[in-house]
């Protein structure tokens, strides 16, 4: 067999943090061969695109250092080299694309120029040769007008086609590996679909392997050959990809892919990991995924496994698998965790109507010229018609632009819209004034995308729900507001205490949980969830789907979903609303969507979404 | 297919210059204002012996306005000579100073910066900064008489007295030192060596930046515009109306033939029209630093002329 491209063996790379040495990555080897793809999956924090800078040799300093392991570019070791050799082997040898395409090129060079830059860095070519070159790597990534775009700068282009670009200058040398790090997450699906079939067919036209980071698991099913699990810093499980997800070895493995909400676990809570990833700096002894474990035994928290080779190929690092820790006294199992996933508990609420949105209209005026006179509209939402009933669920689906956020806004008349109907609770709320809508602001609420920046970092969890309370609850004294403050931060699976604390003193899951608890405070009967769970990691994302969910069958609220997740939509929603440029232009009963969709825009987001195939389930690994 | 920007560059320019105009016709007329309200009537007596003691105050605006636009600042009232040639004389003096000063913050406050944003804290740029910031806290007048105390009384190296006419050896040293007092002693050197230390770790943390190291390239090439250029273009900018207030204490204690002095001596002589004068120019240089800052930044930006991604 040939030398493989990159050889990673027993990788370590720390930091120096105030709280001592943060084992980021703390001994992991692979190895990729020619024309192979290899993903890195698992939840933020666990070292995947650590990993993935240490093998181009990018590891922030001086913080960062690499504390061990050899890494083989074509059998050659390279860690050790010097700087200047180590910067040619930078988008030469290894090139690497980034999740952010939108910020990932210089803004103030042309797209030309600075793929130019990159050929004239490591190869001897003339400025007309380099020019011809990236001319052809930008017509190689389907580039329209490769001749006009060259002198563009990166703000002109749309998200899509920087990262094309990204792409195309990661390739002008033609790498032997390609690092391609959340490469689709920022991006649109149907450009997702475009982009990553790009990634496979120059991968098999140029021979290269390609090592593909990523949380989507559907994705890595599609496109990978092998895949390697990471936990804490290490290797959790490894192995040919159809033999992951047909027989998944690791409990954590098993966890997350039964987090990931799907159609065929409608009605029933999702798979969630309890807790988060331990920090850097203080892993426990034993394995390091002990503590979360559904399967865990007395021994895990202080003997550590070892990677070994369970089936042909197929490497896991759990004691479940080794005859002779079970065959132990400390084998006794400490938990017992069901391996069905429990049904959503509550009645379905009946079908009494809430809110009928008609010919909706919202229209943002463009302004030119030196007396900013309105010079014409930006027709963002451009007549639509919805009706959501009580304790239902709609998902407003489709790209970025296409108005859909503009329409949630406009439904709650936090953005005023310009024309239509709006009946909620059989009142037209279109043309009330601010006064007048006041009762009707504590029945329609709203969450928000991001959960680092929707809360005000110097309030109190505390004082940021007590706010809506005031305004919008002004018979309420103080200490029935703090008993229902304390009632719904339970209610969101927090505890009371917590409302003394500040937002940056949470994470990213329990944040969405906050806001979640803001807006249940006032007794809302309707919540527009804006992108709710898009910037979460699966595993968190299907804890805050649990409790919407459970949210929904305990008081019969109803969900407006914005989304571009049709996973989501398919596992919460019972209704669908496609929207392509300030249109509907479909909608109906998710089933019927999914199954058979009759647009031609619908058929095409459809075919975008990588998927895993039907009928995959998973079961906990060991006997219970 | 080539697109069209949607603002060139020269009509953006074009658009600042009109407001340069508009601003310094505001700032004529401020300093109309306050020299008319003050006692006496000065005005009639000295600025515009063209138009009539006692007239309407837009007749009187509009004769000096024209006379300002004719080049004809009137006469120092102290001289006698025409405010525009006193203006002249003196001008190029505080130029000198200002420009030369700029440049002596700038060549200590920029490496400070580049080395701390490149090496982080290490002992040597504790000591750089540490070294800033005295130098800032130090006044520039106290600062100008001890160099003055040490180089002429102590060493006796150079007179009193300005510039290389006077044939002493170390004449141009007399030159070089008020150049240097005010530009190590305006208080803006530690400012500005963390501005910049700052925006450079801005656009180093960039996610470009990365992209410029993944792919071997220089991390300079791709920061300089960003992280240096602009930023220094704007410090400049905001810094010069502090530098002339600067150059008035600094040409009193050096003897400095400039703007400053003399404005310091036509206030203690009422000479209204030298006052005027010299507030017109100043404002016209504050607003040419901020047009050139603006042009850079149009230059450097090609976002700058606000254009919609397609």
């Amino acid at each position: 067999m040939d030398v493989p491209v990159i050889e990673v063996k027993d990788l370590k790379t720390y930091f120096r943090t105030a709280r001592g040495i943060a084992r980021a990555v703390d001994g992991v080897s692979f190895s990729i061969p020619k024309g192979g793809t290899f993903a890195l999956v698992g939840e933020s924090g666990c070292g995947k695109s650590l990993t993935a800078l240490s093998i181009i040799q990018l590891v922030p300093e001086p913080a960062g250092f690499h504390a061990g392991g050899e890494i083989f570019l074509n059998g050659r070791e390279i860690t050790k080299l010097p700087e200047r050799e180590k910067r040619e082997l930078r988008g030469n040898k290894i090139s690497m694309i980034f999740q952010e395409p939108m910020t990932s090129l210089n803004p103030v060079f042309t797209v030309g120029y600075q793929t130019v830059e990159t050929i004239r860095l490591h190869q001897k070519k003339s400025a007309p040769e380099a020019k011809a070159a990236a001319l052809e790597m930008f017509a190689k990534v389907g580039l329209p007008e490769p001749e006009a775009l060259f002198d563009e700068y990166p703000h002109r282009l749309s998200g899509g086609m920087r990262q094309r670009v990204m792409i195309a200058m990661a390739l002008a040398c033609r790498p032997d590996l390609l690092i391609a790090d959340e490469p689709t997450t920022a991006l649109d699906v149907t450009i997702q679909d475009q982009i990553i079939r790009l990634i496979k067919d120059l991968k098999d036209s140029m021979r290269m392997a390609v090592l593909l980071i990523t949380h989507n698991l559907a994705l890595v099913y599609r496109n990978a050959e092998n895949v390697c699990v990471m936990y804490a810093g290490k290797v959790a499980e490894m192995s040919p990809t159809e033999e992951l997800f047909r027989n998944p070895m690791h409990p954590y493995t098993v966890k997350l892919l039964r987090s990931i909400p799907g159609y065929e676990k409608r009605g029933l809570m999702l798979d969630t990991i309890p807790g988060s990833v331990p920090p850097a700096t203080g892993y426990p002894a034993g394995c390091r995924f002990s503590g979360r474990c559904p399967r865990e035994m007395e021994g895990c928290a202080s003997i550590e496994p070892e990677l070994v080779e369970r089936a042909p190929g197929h490497l896991v690092s759990c004691h479940l698998h080794d005859p002779e820790f079970m065959s132990k006294p400390y084998s006794k199992p400490l938990k017992h965790e069901p391996d069905k996933l429990p049904p959503v508990p509550g009645p379905i609420a009946e079908k009494t109507p809430l809110l009928d949105v008609r010919n909706l209209k919202t229209y943002y005026p463009v302004r030119k010229g030196l007396l900013k006179r309105v010079r014409g509209y930006v027709k963002a939402v451009d007549g639509i018609d919805l009706t959501i009933a009580k304790g239902m669920t709609l998902a407003l689906v489709g790209e970025s632009g296409c108005g859909k956020t503009t329409a949630g806004k406009s439904i709650i008349r936090l953005i005023r819209p310009d024309d239509g109907e709006i009946v909620f609770k059989g009142t037209d709320i279109f043309g009330l004034s601010e006064r007048a809508l006041k009762p009707m602001r504590s029945k329609a609420q709203i969450i928000f995308q991001d959960p680092y920046s929707s809360l005000n970092p110097r309030l109190m969890v505390r004082d940021t729900i007590e706010e809506g309370l005031k305004t919008l609850k002004p018979g309420m004294g103080r200490p029935a507001r703090l008993e229902r403050i304390a009632q719904v931060l339970e209610r969101v699976g927090l505890t009371p205490e917590m409302m003394y604390r500040y937002p940056h003193e949470f994470s990213g899951g329990q944040r969405q949980r906050i806001g979640i608890a803001r807006a249940l405070a006032v007794d809302p009967e309707f919540i527009v969830c804006d992108e709710a769970v898009s910037a979460l990691d699966v595993s968190v994302q299907a804890q805050i789907l649990n409790l919407l969910k459970s949210i929904q069958r305990d008081t019969g609220i109803s969900y407006l979903f914005i989304t571009h997740d049709l996973a989501v939509v398919e596992y919460i929603a019972d209704e669908v609303a496609v929207m392509y440029m300030g249109h509907i232009v479909e909608r109906g009963n998710t089933e019927a969507i999914f199954s058979n969709p009759t647009h031609d825009y619908t058929k095409k987001l459809l075919n975008a979404i990588p998927k895993l195939p039907p009928g995959m389930t998973w079961k906990l690994p060991g006997k219970h | 297919m080539k697109l069209s920007r949607a603002m060139p560059v020269a009509a953006l320019i074009t658009r600042e210059l009109a407001g340069t105009l508009l601003l310094l016709l505001g700032v004529s007329f401020v300093v109309f204002s306050i020299l008319r309200l003050s006692p006496g009537d000065p005005f009639s007596a000295a600025v515009s012996p063209g138009a009539k003691a006692g007239a309407a105050w837009h007749s009187q605006y509009l004769a000096w306005l024209l006379n300002i636009i004719r080049g004809d600042f009137g006469a120092s009232t102290r001289s006698g000579r025409n405010v525009l040639d006193e203006l002249a004389r003196v001008g190029v003096n505080t130029l000198f100073l200002t420009a030369g000063s700029m440049l002596v913050t700038l060549s200590i406050s920029v490496p400070i910066a580049i080395l701390s944003a490149r090496r982080g804290p290490t002992p040597v740029n504790r000591f750089l900064t540490m070294f800033a910031y005295v130098i800032s806290a130090v006044p520039a007048f106290w600062m100008g008489y001890i160099v003055i105390y040490i180089f002429t009384r102590k060493l006796g190296l150079f007179p009193l007295a300005f510039g290389f006419s006077s044939g002493e050896r170390l004449g141009w040293l007399y030159f070089v030192l008020p150049i240097i007092v005010l530009g190590a002693g305006n208080g803006t050197v530690s400012e500005i060596a963390r501005h910049l230390r700052q925006e450079l770790l801005r656009v180093f943390s960039e996610d470009y930046i990365r992209t410029a190291r993944a792919k071997g390239a220089s991390v300079w090439r791709h920061s300089f515009k960003e992280g240096l250029l602009i930023p220094v273009s704007e410090i400049i900018a905001s810094k010069i109306p502090f530098i002339l207030g600067g150059a008035v204490v600094v040409e009193q204690v050096f003897n400095w033939p400039g703007m400053g002095r003399l404005a310091w001596q036509a206030a203690g002589d009422r000479d209204y029209p030298i006052l005027m004068g010299i507030a017109i120019f100043a404002a016209a240089f504050v607003r040419l630093g901020a047009l050139a800052q603006r042009t850079i930044y149009i230059m450097v930006h090609p976002r700058a002329s606000k254009e919609r991604p397609r």
